[in-house]
């Protein structure tokens, strides 16, 4: 191609170029406006879903384990008081009725500053007592082991046979989000703040927790867990 | 002048870099979006193994107590395991086992696997003993609002436990002769008991319903219970073969029954041995009976009737000349030790997770 047979269109083929560029950096911003949106709304949802999740599986368990047994008590519109089960033992053959070894498997240690425990006696009846000590065990009490301690009980039982370990608790629904205390300590989230106006009650033995959907129009989640169910 | 990018004929251009560039970028892509899909599976599955642990643990402990009753939790040691089931199906393992605590409560236990997930679980159930349930009761109860007519001369030798004379064909158990004490066998003479709070008209944790869920064998009307034989066997299917336990050497001497009368039950003679569960009360005449009676109904035992064991009568109970209770804790062993009432029922509370895993 020679010099002499160039046609010179730049300034409207800038022009052309320039408009086009703009069309498209305007639709690439609005596109990633959309997306990064619709990501956000997303990341939202999933929260929302993971809180009730995790608000209901926590609450049903934590419902069936202590209400079946009493210790549960629903005071609303936003707390539930519930004997938190936290693990089980069984007790040792031969041993006296207020110093007990057991052999005990749970999600945490016993500490007998908070705990409290539901005794399966021999004859088929539960009764209470409180966790007022842990020792280690005496020598070849239910064959030794990291697992075997001595627990002294009091008011002290007759016969039990297992105990099932219980520490105080209550969970509550405030500023949208699922909290567990323990005993007198502070409040901890289980969850974070997406389950936005949440509330507890109570109709017969069936309690129940609700909190708004995603979509208004859409009502309520809820979850039901009845007290004395048999499962 | 030479460009930068020819291609094999000389072409100036660069689409094949271009090319290949946007696939590398593809690829990085795509690997990206691979690596989350494989994340959320993998998620996924231990959220299911997870879940498929703890039901198949469950399930687990739920077989071990819907197993037919079998003799050996009557005589399993404290703390050890009896009526093992396991499971594989797939991936996914499933054990459970009844596990003595005492005496009548047990503990169902189950465990389950699934991939690389496992689960303890546990319930607390309570099976009936007869050794403990014929040391809860005194010999003769009369619960309820209703009393005990005791006309003159009609409860001779009554209201003791210490006749176990004669003996059953399979022995006194835990109540044999030489074991006997004071304590154990409320021997006091004249040990009837009035229970006015209706405490005693359950064998213990067993209840009505339960009963009737046992399914014992249905009897009502009016009849003399006979053993029956036939072709060198006792016939079980006869509704009124009770058995005989002092026909010794015959086939029916060591059939018990377990019975359950919905109506009124009219007995007239004749001899058994065994559970007899009364709705709606009977007259028993000229019958001589072993085991444990337990009506709602009233209760009337005539003629020369002598009942061998436990009673308990929750409707009233009436005794005329001639007839007897003679209190046996040896005999009301003999009947409630059979392995259809060794029935695992589940106690209150939940699920317990056993095993910190």
């Amino acid at each position: 191609v020679s010099r002499d047979t160039r046609r010179g269109a730049s300034l409207l083929e800038a022009l052309v170029a320039a408009v086009g560029l703009l069309l498209l950096v305007t639709l690439a911003l609005r596109t990633f406006g959309d997306l990064a949106g619709q990501a956000a709304a997303q990341r939202a949802r999933v929260t929302r879903l993971q809180s009730s999740r995790i608000a209901r599986s926590v609450l049903r368990a934590e419902v069936a384990e202590a209400g079946s047994l009493g210790g549960f008590a629903v005071l609303p519109p936003d707390s539930v008081k519930v004997r938190s089960f936290r693990g089980v033992a069984y007790v040792c053959p031969d041993s006296p009725d207020s110093v007990v070894d057991v052999r005990w498997s749970g999600r945490r240690a016993p500490d007998p500053g908070k705990d409290s425990v539901i005794a399966l006696l021999a004859d088929g009846q539960w009764a209470r007592s409180n966790l007022v000590r842990v020792m280690r065990s005496r020598t070849g009490a239910c064959g030794g082991g990291a697992s075997v301690s001595t627990w002294t009980l009091r008011p002290s039982l007759r016969s039990p046979v297992l105990l099932r370990l219980f520490e105080p608790g209550s969970y509550h629904l405030s500023d949208g989000a699922l909290r567990y205390r323990s005993g007198a300590s502070g409040r901890q989230p289980l969850t974070e703040s997406a389950l936005g106006t949440a509330r507890f009650s109570l109709r017969g033995d069936v309690v129940r927790g609700e909190w708004p959907t995603l979509t208004p129009e859409s009502g309520v989640e809820w979850f039901l867990a009845r007290l004395r169910a048999p499962e | 002048m030479n460009h930068p990018i020819r291609s094999a004929r000389g072409d100036a251009g660069f689409a094949l870099v271009v090319v290949v560039l946007l696939l590398l970028a593809g690829m990085v892509v795509t690997h990206g979006l691979l690596e989350v899909a494989r994340v959320e599976h993998a998620t996924a599955v231990t959220g299911r193994d997870v879940v498929q642990a703890r039901l198949a643990a469950r399930s687990g402990a739920v077989e071990a107590v819907q197993r037919p009753p079998t003799p050996a939790r009557r005589i399993a040691a404290m703390g050890s395991v009896v009526d093992s089931v396991q499971n594989d199906v797939g991936r996914i393992r499933t054990d459970g086992w009844l596990r003595r605590l005492s005496l009548e409560v047990w503990v169902a236990e189950g465990r389950g696997r699934a991939g690389t997930a496992e689960h303890a679980t546990a319930r607390a159930v309570w099976i009936l003993d007869p050794h403990a349930r014929v040391d809860a009761f005194p010999a003769v109860v009369v619960t309820g609002r209703a009393g005990v007519d005791t006309r003159p001369g009609g409860i001779t030798g009554a209201g003791t436990f210490t006749d176990p004379d004669p003996r059953p064909p399979g022995g006194c158990g835990p109540f044999e002769a030489d074991s006997l004490s004071a304590d154990t066998l409320h021997a006091t003479p004249a040990d009837w008991v009035v229970d006015t709070l209706g405490s005693y008209t359950e064998l213990g944790r067993l209840t009505r319903s339960d009963l009737a869920s046992l399914r014992l064998d249905s009897i009502g009307g009016a009849g003399t219970p006979m053993p029956s034989e036939g072709l060198g066997r006792c016939l079980d299917a006869d509704p009124w073969n009770w058995g005989d336990p002092l026909a010794t050497g015959r086939w029916c001497r060591a059939r018990r029954v377990l019975l359950r009368a919905p109506g009124f039950l009219d007995v007239n003679g004749g001899v058994g041995q065994g559970l007899l569960v009364l709705d709606a009360g009977a007259v028993l005449r000229d019958v001589d009976f072993f085991g444990v009676v337990i009506s709602d109904g009233p209760l009337q035992i005539t003629g020369t009737t002598t009942l061998r064991g436990l009673v308990v009568a929750a409707g009233g109970l009436t005794i005329e000349p001639g007839a007897q209770i003679r209190g046996s804790a040896c005999w009301a062993w003999a009947a409630l030790n059979d392995p259809r009432l060794a029935v695992p029922l589940m106690l209150g509370g939940a699920w317990m997770r056993v095993g910190a895993r």
